[in-house]
């Protein structure tokens, strides 16, 4: 045997082998019976892309509304106004409308804390 | 391969008639890796079967990465292993000696094309191992020495070490066979 191509064509000369006649059917009566897998869906991240465009938005509403309030009780504007806003919470000023995203960031990073306990726990009962 | 992709969807949205297209396109070159592999007709057809199955359960995380044809070949090929280490077969085995000694008493004069390719095939069945195998991916289905590494997950030069060996083998094996003849075989 010389060359590459002289093997090639033996290796072509001889063909493929021939399964019996009942080896097709075999097989679909076989398949019959079976289910494909289906893709395994991707594990969801600890993080996700709502609770990250959740918290973003909120910090942007604080932001937005402590620039929007000039001055509570003396201070100065922006953040301090927010603080503020807590502190009027618990001297029972309800009515400053600042406190929501306050609430808000607040619920989402309960969520996310919730989130990241969840996942703990799925990962012990595995 | 559109072709494939096309039957492949199908079959992944729960239409298992498409499967015998696949089936009829790929069960030569299964069955003919699988007895190079295993060198009993029966068995080789057992296990092409189990091939068949597992690549229809699995049919649904095949994401189109690799040739569809490599997946399939890799499937056979792991199929063929298992049930090699679960035999402990011996790849030199005695009844090859015994098979290819038999061609040689059949009339040696009358080389018709039949009796040439049976021998021919009988010679490649009689290499030991996987050189088979991997000789038949390289010399008839034409892949190259990367695709063969990554379908039997050895090293490209195991796999080339294997493809020189095994050509030397054939060549031995052949010339048993037709003695002189061997160069106008080829």
């Amino acid at each position: 045997m010389k060359t590459e191509n002289e093997i090639k064509s033996l290796f072509k000369s001889a063909g493929l082998e021939e399964p019996s006649d009942f080896f097709e059917s075999n097989i679909m009566e076989r398949i019959a019976l079976e289910r494909p897998l289906l893709k395994a869906a991707k594990p969801k991240p600890i993080i996700s892309v709502k609770m990250i465009i959740g918290v973003a938005i909120s910090l942007i509403v604080i932001f937005i509304l402590s620039i929007a309030i000039p001055e509570t009780n003396g201070e100065s504007g922006r953040l301090s106004s927010a603080l503020t806003a807590i502190e009027n919470l618990f001297t029972k000023n309800y009515k400053d409308w600042a406190i929501l995203p306050i609430i808000a960031s607040s619920a989402f990073i309960l969520l996310l804390i919730d989130n990241l306990f969840n996942k703990q726990r799925q990962k012990k009962f595995r | 391969m559109n072709d494939d992709k096309y039957y492949i969807e199908k079959i992944k949205h729960g239409e298992k008639q498409y499967f015998s297209y696949i089936v009829k396109n790929y069960k030569k070159i299964a069955f003919t890796l699988a007895l190079r592999m295993v060198k009993t007709r029966a068995v080789a057809e057992d296990l092409t079967q189990d091939a068949f199955v597992k690549i229809f359960i699995n049919i649904g995380v095949f994401d189109y990465r690799v040739k569809f044809s490599t997946w399939v070949y890799k499937i056979v090929y792991n199929t063929c292993i298992d049930y090699i280490r679960t035999q402990k077969m011996r790849f030199d085995s005695i009844d090859n000696e015994h098979f290819v000694k038999e061609i040689v008493f059949e009339d040696r004069i009358d080389l018709d094309r039949e009796f040439r390719t049976k021998a021919l095939q009988e010679a490649i069945l009689s290499l030991p191992g996987d050189y088979g195998f991997i000789m038949t991916l390289y010399y008839y289905d034409d892949m190259n020495i990367a695709e063969i590494a990554e379908i039997t997950a050895q090293s490209k030069e195991n796999v080339k070490t294997k493809l020189h060996r095994g050509r030397r083998l054939l060549e031995i094996e052949l010339t048993k066979v037709f003695k002189n003849e061997v160069k106008s075989l080829i």
